[in-house]
């Protein structure tokens, strides 16, 4: 049986105190068995804690201590950091929100944020008149436990749903709530879904009482959904899709869209909400953000945060269709890819390129793996993509072998390079630029992690004596 | 002592150039320090800052936050922020948790960093 450890550790908070915190973490995460990884996010996480309470309950005051209790137990480990200050210690707020600060270049604020992105939960406890205690939670690998949907975060509820009309519906509800975003916002955000799916959708804008339910006309119309089976408010409303192709939205027309709710039953002014694409969603973004490049344009905040809002939708969509959650349709992914099928399509389609490069591909353990969670054609797509840029920072004449393996919830490509590789040299600075593709460059490979990641699957670089492996790991279809 | 050391080199061929060595680990006690010593250089319109992170070997939100915010400050000078050498495991994934990586301009070389700052 395992022994579960546990360490303490006390500390004034005089000005080695983060030091000595960082060095307990250090140990104790590294005795767990956690990986180089996840300790130094312990370390981080614990350095934000303490760093936070010395900062701003003690003021840098010395005469106050830190209490550290370290748990291991088999699932992972808790952190448990206490304070000695009645004061009680603030959670993170709800609505950070780490792109604006960014783009606007704030120096401060991140403590909190950096801390949640590095552990897998944070618990505050309040004891009134007594101190506080935040616990730090790291899971180990495998042993996660399945992510509650948070759906009172709107884009959760929608993503949930399916995105279903009901879910936007519902969404563009909660962003008038929230934001003070007006109607019209709903209408945009269902044209936007109709040019990420390609299923028409039925669209939803405000009608005066009286206006006419359902727009026929001479552009067909492919579904229609009954009042009823939207559950809608009384005073509702509903019109259909429409699709038309217009011309470029100008900066001008989108100004003169924000119009009042009766006019909206003007089918022009709809056909023309419907049509903004894409790339001038984000170009009206970044007009209305930047600031009027000429005096006579003035853009309100609401303007601003409209498109603000209508942009952070449409990347959310376009970030889940990447990470294959979601399929161009609008449907959610269900996987089902055959990773035996695509690897062995791989390699037949790499065997002309590799065998001009005097590579040899041998595909060496070959075995049928259940399906994974992946779709079909996006599996193939990205073992095409690593594999050919894998070819490309290869030497000359070497051998790269490529292993099928599964366990019972993983299957697993492995591949080999025996001898050392172009571009994989050790000590040479930039080392494992695979590596560094996959994190920030090369906008295939990233491409490729996050859908790769997105599918709950793995990829780990390493290397072995003389060569280099690259191992993809895929959650199986029908595991949990 | 602080476990910090921030080396500061003013290139002769830029007045608007400068490379900061950074060793050891920032955080909030040596925050102070580097605080200081980036307001120098913007005082004397050093806005082009090469920051070399090799012997950084660790960093935490306040350390990032401060270049943020002295992003933004160069930024209104016409200069230039770009990190060099993020060697460190520990220091490469921190940054990498709070997107640095989409904001800053890394390089592999402090060489490579310099000549892509130096104005033509």
């Amino acid at each position: 049986m395992t022994e579960h450890r546990s360490a303490h550790l006390t500390v004034p908070c005089d000005s080695s105190c983060l030091e000595k915190v960082r060095k307990f973490v250090q140990q104790s995460a590294a005795g767990a068995g956690f990986n180089r990884t996840d300790v130094g996010r312990l370390v981080l996480a614990a350095d934000e804690v303490c760093s936070n309470i010395v900062k701003h309950t003690y003021r840098f005051e010395p005469n106050h201590k830190l209490s550290l209790n370290w748990q291991e137990r088999e699932e992972g480990a808790v952190l448990e950091i206490e304070d000695d200050s009645p004061t009680p210690y603030l959670p993170s707020p709800t609505d950070f929100d780490l792109h604006s600060k960014i783009k606007y270049r704030h120096g401060n604020g991140y403590g909190k944020y950096l801390m949640r992105q590095a552990v897998d939960d944070v618990q505050y406890e309040t004891i009134p008149g007594s101190h506080n205690k935040v616990s730090l939670i790291k899971f180990r690998k495998g042993h996660e436990p399945k992510k509650k949907q948070d759906l009172s975060n709107p884009y959760d509820l929608a993503r949930a749903r399916s995105y279903s009309l009901l879910a936007l519906f519902e969404l563009g509800e909660n962003l008038s709530r929230q934001q003070g975003v007006p109607e019209l916002m709903k209408v945009f955000l269902y044209a936007v879904m109709g040019r990420l799916t390609t299923h028409p959708v039925a669209l939803l804008a405000p009608i005066s009482a009286g206006a006419p339910f359902g727009v026929a006309g001479e552009i067909g119309l492919s579904r229609r959904l009954a009042v009823e089976d939207l559950n809608l408010p009384r005073h509702g409303w509903v019109v259909e899709s429409l699709w038309a192709q217009r011309g470029p939205f100008l900066v001008e027309d989108f100004r003169r869209l924000r119009i009042p709710e009766e006019e909206m039953e003007t089918l022009e002014h709809l056909q023309a909400a419907l049509l903004i694409p894409l790339f001038l969603i984000n170009q009206l973004r970044g007009i209305l953000c930047l600031g009027p490049k000429r005096s006579h344009q003035a853009f309100s905040e609401e303007d601003v945060n409209f498109v603000t809002l209508l942009g952070d939708f449409v990347l959310l969509l376009k970030e889940d269709i990447e990470r294959g959650r979601l399929l161009a349709g609008g449907v959610p992914a269900r996987g089902g890819g055959d990773l035996q099928a695509a690897t062995r399509a791989t390699v037949a389609r790499l065997a002309k390129p590799a065998r001009e490069s005097h590579i040899n591909l041998d595909l060496s353990e070959d075995v049928p793996i259940p399906p994974v969670r992946m779709e079909a054609e996006l599996l193939h797509k990205v073992l095409l993509t690593l594999l050919t840029h894998v070819l490309y920072l290869s030497k000359e004449e070497g051998t790269l072998g490529l292993r099928l393996s599964s366990s019972a919830e993983q299957g697993t490509l492995t591949l080999s390079y025996i001898g050392t590789p172009l571009g994989f040299e050790k000590g040479k600075p930039g080392f494992n630029p695979l590596i560094d593709q996959m994190i920030s460059g090369g906008l295939k490979l990233v491409e490729c992690r996050k859908a790769i990641q997105g599918a709950g699957g793995r990829i780990t670089i390493g290397v072995k004596g003389e060569g280099v492996t690259l191992e993809i790991t895929f959650p199986l279809s029908s595991s949990t | 002592m602080r476990d910090f050391n921030c080396e500061v080199h003013l290139p002769a061929t830029s007045k608007e150039l400068a490379v900061l060595r950074l060793a050891g680990v920032l955080d909030s006690y040596s925050l102070p320090d580097l605080e200081k010593t980036l307001q120098d250089l913007m005082r004397d319109n050093r806005c082009r800052i090469v920051v070399n992170c090799e012997r950084l070997r660790f960093i935490s939100s306040a350390g990032m936050g401060l270049f943020l915010g002295t992003l933004g400050e160069v930024e209104k000078q016409g200069g230039s922020l770009s990190f060099a050498q993020v060697t460190q495991p520990e220091v490469h994934d921190a940054m990498s948790l709070l997107g640095f990586f989409e904001v800053f301009p890394v390089f592999d070389q402090e060489t490579e960093a310099i000549k892509k700052n130096l104005r033509s």
